[in-house]
Formats: structure tokens, C-alpha cells, sequence
């Protein structure tokens, strides 16, 4: 999405000496990933304000990247629909949490049936990015360490009776649910068109 | 005042390399940080991979 000003910064770095010329291909993929995560950050803080849950947004963010970076799940096609996708499911998210009016132990019931979807379907592979045999096992376990830590962290808050951040994070296994579902369900679709041509 | 601001440049210039680098090192030792698209990952990157 950003491919004009990437290659004008890469130039500009490469006049000044900044960067080695064989890495070249590294520096353009990095400095595009920036600008993309910029835009994504500025869209989710301004969906927050909309909402007034900022400190939510933030949480729910801080809590979902390093769940999603190793279970994976479902992929848009292209960095403009990627940028859709997520600001329509935080909005959803966000709406969610606002409107819908479930007490804290339905939620609970939803977000332990959706911790197990996780457990059991974790890694989903993309095509832009799949996974071979030696990343399989290697991405279940860290996506199994990062969710026991988050499940600490519930239950500690649960104890202080924080039911906001519990909120949040709960929200949190339920998106990732539906992303690795809808992944899984992708990528069945992708075999099946291979099968019939 | 220009070397400084000429050794500014050149240190924001050299940290955002290496912020750029970085992020191409999580990107390939990750499947996605939904805070952005994943593209198809360059050669180049795919060697970064730590396993």
C-alpha cells in the first residue's frame, strides 16, 4: 500500500549510507510492514475515541497480537482489505462490548468454548504465509504459552475482580476464534477450487 | 547547527533502519501481528527465520 514512498525512503537511505545494498529487499519489505502498522494503530486509537474505549482498544490490541502472531488465522488478500477487515472487527469488537448486554459468567461459557477452538486449531496457515513442518509444532506451543499466560492473567484479575480487562480479553478468544475459523474455512475453500480444475 | 542537524538525520535515519529491520525479523518468525497485511515473504527475509 505504501510502495511509492517506501522505495523513496529506501533510496534516500541507500544515498546516505544507511543501509547494505544486498539487504535491500529486507529494508523494503521492514519499512512497508511500518507504514502499514502506523496507518493500522492510527485507524484502531481513532475507532477507540468513536467508542470513548481508548484504554480498552489498547488492552484488547496489547492482548491480541501475540496470540494471533502464532496462531495465525485468517489473511485479507491485500494491505488495503487487511485494513478494513481489522478496523470492521474492532469495531465489532468494541460495539460488542458496548451494546451487547451479557453478564460476566455467559461470557465466560462463550470465551472458555472459544479458548478450546483456539487450542485445538491453532496454527492456521495463510497462503501468503504458510507453514512447514518444522513451524507447525514450533507456533502450537508458543500459541499455547502466550494463551496460558493470558488465562493467568484472567484469573489473577478475576481475583481483584477487574471485570473490564477480563472483558477485554475474553473478547480477545472470541475474535481469534472466528479469525481461525474463517482461516481454516479459507483455506478448505483453496482445496476444494484446486480439486476441480 | 546544520552538522547537528545533519547528525540528527543521520541517527533517526540509522534508527529507523534498524526499526525496519526488526520488524522484517518478527514478520518471519511470525504468521501474522494483525496490525498489519502480511505479503509474500522476500528471499532475503525468509533467512531471518530463527528456527
Amino acid at each position: 500500500m505504501f510502495i511509492r514512498i517506501t522505495e523513496k525512503v529506501l533510496s534516500n537511505m541507500e544515498k546516505q549510507n544507511m543501509i547494505q545494498t544486498d539487504q535491500r529487499s529486507v529494508y523494503m519489505y521492514g519499512i512497508n510492514q511500518m507504514l502499514n502498522i502506523l496507518l493500522n494503530i492510527l485507524t484502531y486509537l481513532v475507532i477507540g475515541l468513536i467508542f470513548h474505549m481508548t484504554l480498552e482498544t489498547i488492552i484488547f490490541t496489547c492482548a491480541y497480537i501475540p496470540l494471533r502472531i502464532y496462531a495465525g488465522g485468517f489473511h485479507a488478500k491485500t494491505p488495503f482489505r487487511c485494513w478494513i477487515t481489522s478496523g470492521l472487527m474492532l469495531f465489532a469488537v468494541l460495539f460488542f462490548m458496548k451494546y451487547v448486554s451479557l453478564n460476566a459468567f455467559e461470557y465466560d461459557i462463550i470465551a472458555v468454548v472459544c479458548a478450546v477452538i483456539i487450542l485445538i486449531l491453532s496454527p492456521v496457515e495463510d497462503k501468503n504465509k504458510p507453514l512447514d513442518d518444522k513451524e507447525k509444532p514450533i507456533y502450537k506451543i508458543r500459541s499455547i504459552i502466550v494463551f496460558s499466560a493470558e488465562l493467568i492473567i484472567v484469573f489473577l484479575l478475576k481475583l481483584f475482580h477487574n471485570d473490564s480487562i477480563v472483558l477485554c480479553i475474553e473478547m480477545v478468544w472470541i475474535t481469534l476464534c472466528t479469525m481461525l475459523a474463517a482461516g481454516k474455512f479459507k483455506n478448505y475453500l483453496i482445496i476444494k477450487g484446486e480439486q476441480y480444475k | 547547527m546544520k552538522s547537528k542537524l545533519a547528525n540528527f538525520k543521520m541517527a533517526s535515519g540509522a534508527m529507523f533502519a534498524a526499526l525496519a529491520f526488526l520488524i522484517a525479523a518478527v514478520s518471519a518468525n511470525s504468521t501474522c501481528m494483525w496490525i498489519s497485511h502480511q505479503p509474500e515473504l522476500p528471499e532475503d527475509v525468509k533467512k531471518l527465520r530463527k528456527f
